[in-house]
């Protein structure tokens, strides 16, 4: 067992007889260390994509340091939610949430670090600005990783996790995860010139067509196929009820998300607005891909 | 439906769990406050002023090689920045040869090299950053 003990009492962990020693609660350095290794490699996972793509390693640089920093506080507001629902380990109160936030940006950080300087991207010759931006570009899919990675590798229920499972529940949590889901997708693909590309390839009926393949696969994604983690349609909820209360929001927040991804990169300004709607329908349907898939992989 | 047993214990914390958070705060403010002090700094929209130092001449193979080494002083990034090389004989161009620097970060420095076909015994190498794109 790995060493973490829980209290008895009328837990469903109990009831269901998974045999673990109870008395006080505690979470030893071993417990905390593995659910720092899975971090590890949930950073790999989620960062090695961008860690691997150019344009990330010259955003560092030409990206606008406000936004950047805006960016990577957003993120670690995310990073504290997500914990909240589910990060690399068991928590209980806001305070344990904010400590984990802070340590999954380390475990992204340091990868994000290590991976460069492995490609010899980073060295004793980049300039202490470069160093900085490159490292915090690629620390916002790593650390993201990081936080997520229990869900991927953990072992076996308890009781804190069916309290966070519980959070998760309610209709803000299912918003915030589209949110989150569709703001990584988009992140992935967002750095590189194809979406501008496939932008102006796309004629004003492939937008519309976008658009709605877009919606489609967010509504059927969650409700109509059987992934592992679909949940239940709540009782009384016909198709419309559902397509209105989370497949339109859903594509509205992976809109938003585009947006402010776009804007971030700074490919907003100068550019008309045909084509930075073109680039937002683009980005789009790979963030309603990421809305759909966070509820059910989170 | 899971029950629960109201107010827990509070559970102590591991101390490895404070140091991957301090770590995280360490690396963080340490980022936010490089970040804040190029946003601050605000120089990223000053020209590039580049400088080009060229290094010996090497045959390789059926050319000829001079290394060189791009300097950018000041606070704005090159994107595509060319580099010309002229072989010299005192005022008669002999040979140009055209580089390519990728990126030029502010104050970063770049190498590369200049590739001629002719022996430079006798000639005089001059080079010069001919333009960039901003990025």
């Amino acid at each position: 067992m790995s060493g973490r003990t829980y209290q008895v009492g009328l837990s469903l962990s109990a009831l269901r007889g998974y045999g673990s020693p109870m008395n006080s609660l505690a979470i030893t350095n071993r417990a905390y260390a593995s659910g720092l290794a899975r971090a590890f490699g949930g950073a790999i996972i989620f960062g090695l994509p961008l860690l691997m793509t150019m344009e990330m390693w010259m955003l560092g640089l030409s990206i606008h340091p406000l936004r950047l920093a805006l960016f990577m506080l957003l993120n670690f507001v995310v990073l504290v939610i997500l914990s909240r629902f589910g990060g690399f380990e068991p928590t209980s109160t806001i305070g344990e949430d904010v400590l984990d936030a802070f340590g999954a940006y380390a475990v992204g950080i340091v990868t994000a670090a290590l991976i460069l300087a492995l490609f010899g991207l980073l060295g004793f010759h980049t300039t202490r600005a470069e160093f900085a931006g490159m490292i915090a570009v690629q620390a916002i899919p790593t650390s993201f990783g990081a936080m997520l990675a229990r869900k991927q590798f953990a072992d076996g229920e308890s009781e804190k996790e069916e309290e966070q499972m519980e959070r998760s529940a309610g209709y803000a949590g299912q918003l915030f995860l589209m949110l989150a889901g569709a703001m990584f997708l988009a992140f992935n693909v967002a750095p590189t010139e194809e979406i501008i590309l496939i932008g102006f390839k796309m004629s004003a009926w492939h937008d519309l067509a976008l658009i709605a393949a877009s919606l489609l696969v967010l509504h059927a994604l969650v409700y109509a196929v059987g992934f592992a983690g679909q949940e239940l349609a709540p009782d009384g909820h016909r198709t419309a009820r559902l397509f209105l209360g989370f497949t339109c929001p859903g594509y509205a927040i992976a809109m938003l998300a585009s947006f402010y991804i776009l804007w971030t990169f700074g490919r907003v300004e100068g550019a008309p607005l045909e084509a930075v709607l073109g680039c937002m329908v683009v980005l789009g349907f790979p963030a309603s891909v990421g809305a759909a898939i966070a509820r059910l992989v989170v | 439906m899971p029950l629960f047993t109201g107010r827990k214990k509070s559970q102590q914390t591991p101390a490895l769990e404070w140091v991957a958070a301090g770590t995280g705060v360490v690396f963080l403010v340490g980022l936010l406050s490089v970040i804040g002090a190029e946003a601050l700094a605000g120089g990223t929209h000053e020209p590039p002023a580049i400088s080009i130092k060229v290094g010996e001449m090497t045959r390789a193979g059926a050319t000829w090689v001079a290394p060189f080494e791009a300097v950018n002083a000041s606070g704005g990034t090159a994107v595509a920045l060319q580099v010309e090389g002229k072989l010299v004989d005192g005022d008669v161009d002999v040979e140009t040869s055209l580089a390519t620097i990728d990126y030029l970060s502010a104050h970063g420095a770049a190498e590369g090299g200049l590739i001629f076909s002719q022996d430079p015994k006798g000639l005089k190498i001059v080079a010069r950053p001919l333009g960039y794109q901003t990025p």
